[in-house]
């Protein structure tokens, strides 16, 4: 409950005004409108996807018959409702630079930049974990029937490699994308098993296979989807790729060739952009961009802290945030997953 | 002339369907993976069942 305070000196002089705060990766998935953000949705909004078929037949002049079909499916948007917590007692600052800010009396420990700063530190901390879950979350009942799932390597089944990856997972509240894509009940009959997606057999990733890899990621992207410019298919990889694909890009060598496009920090290769999440390491997911989509009734929930008193007869301060939102997988015939 | 013995058909495990058990059951006892495999399919194509097999196995 009190704040943990390690390694206190001895002030003897003024506080340097910048803290050394910790880093968190930005996910610029949202930003960017790679995927399609559904504010104002409600628990139990419903949402509808559709597509259809017609065929031309030889003309004869008399009645024929049908060829074609449209179809529509609809999904509820179920949140799961979460809450970050954490509560502080501010006395163990007493005798630290944050003194500096606390009013004259015993019973003053209110230090105005340390509740600013903790404010911060923990929705930025909250909306880190949100941005990882929404990728890499799993609850425990999708995690179980994955690893139920019948393995095999033809499309239409999952790897025993994913499933090792995904028994390897932290259990969270809602499933991510990851999740979602691979156990869903995305379809006409709402059947809940494994969902459907294009599978490229996977391997360990290396500045030396990177651009094979990729090479077998880009053929298996339906052809247009490849070329379709107004929802153009988008690549999300692990962090740690981006750092193979300029080492391999920089290799030495006659054989060297610079195979990944780097434009001012937009990377792709042969066209398709590639865009760096949260991803488990050698996952590659691909859609058009809008396919994976977050439903959250209000977007600033993400990082939003409210602040206050705990009890009436105590010095104890909560700050607690509180989130309800959901992930979906839209367009999934189109979709790939790189090690599925 | 008495016949000869039918060869039985290969079961690809990368066909859509086909899961580990049918495919690991379909291996004659004498052989293993990489032998049943080596004139069927790829050589990157058995390096990777392999690989997969291994977790498969060790669920």
């Amino acid at each position: 409950m009190a704040v943990d305070y390690t390694g206190k000196v001895k002030v003897r002089g003024a506080q340097i005004a910048e803290i050394a705060v910790e880093q968190l990766y930005k996910d610029p998935s949202i930003e960017k409108g790679i995927i399609e953000l559904n504010t104002g949705s409600k628990h139990g909004v419903v949402k509808t996807e559709t597509s259809n078929d017609i065929n031309e037949q030889a003309y004869t002049g008399q009645a024929l018959t049908s060829d074609g079909n449209f179809t529509l499916f609809d999904y509820q948007v179920n949140h799961v409702k979460g809450e970050f917590k954490v509560d502080i007692l501010e006395d163990t600052l007493r005798d630290t630079p944050f003194a500096d800010d606390m009013s004259a009396g015993a019973a003053n420990i209110d230090s105005n930049r340390f509740m600013q700063l903790a404010a911060d530190q923990l929705g930025s901390k909250m909306a880190y974990k949100n941005q990882v879950q929404r990728w890499t979350g799993i609850d425990a009942a999708t995690q179980a029937a994955i690893a139920a799932l019948t393995p095999g390597a033809g499309q239409g089944s999952i790897t025993a490699a994913m499933q090792t990856k995904v028994a390897a997972l932290t259990p969270s509240l809602r499933n991510g994308w990851l999740a979602n894509s691979l156990y869903n009940a995305y379809n006409a009959t709402k059947t809940l098993g494994l969902g459907t997606y294009i599978k490229v057999t996977g391997t360990t990733f290396t500045s030396s296979n990177i651009a094979l890899e990729y090479s077998k990621i880009y053929s298996a992207i339906p052809v247009v989807q490849r070329d379709d410019m107004e929802k153009p298919y988008i690549l999300n990889a692990p962090l740690e790729h981006k750092a193979l694909i300029k080492i391999a890009n920089n290799s030495v060598g006659a054989a060297s060739n610079k195979n990944f496009l780097d434009e001012n920090g937009v990377i792709s290769y042969n066209g398709i952009e590639i865009n760096f999440v949260q991803l488990p390491a050698d996952v590659v997911m691909g859609a058009p961009k809008g396919s994976y989509a977050l439903n959250t009734d209000l977007m600033s929930d993400d990082n939003s802290m409210e602040v206050g008193e705990k009890d009436n007869d105590s010095d104890v301060k909560f700050f607690r945030g509180i989130t309800a939102w959901s992930t979906h997988v839209a367009r999934q015939e189109f979709n790939l997953i790189y090690g599925g | 002339m008495a016949k000869e013995k039918e060869v039985v058909d290969f079961v690809n495990p990368f066909e859509s369907g086909v899961s580990y058990e049918t495919f690991l059951n379909a291996i004659p006892k004498t052989s293993t993976v990489e032998k049943y495999c080596e004139k069927n399919l790829e050589k990157y194509q058995i390096e990777w069942l392999v690989n997969d097999l291994k977790h498969f196995k060790n669920k």
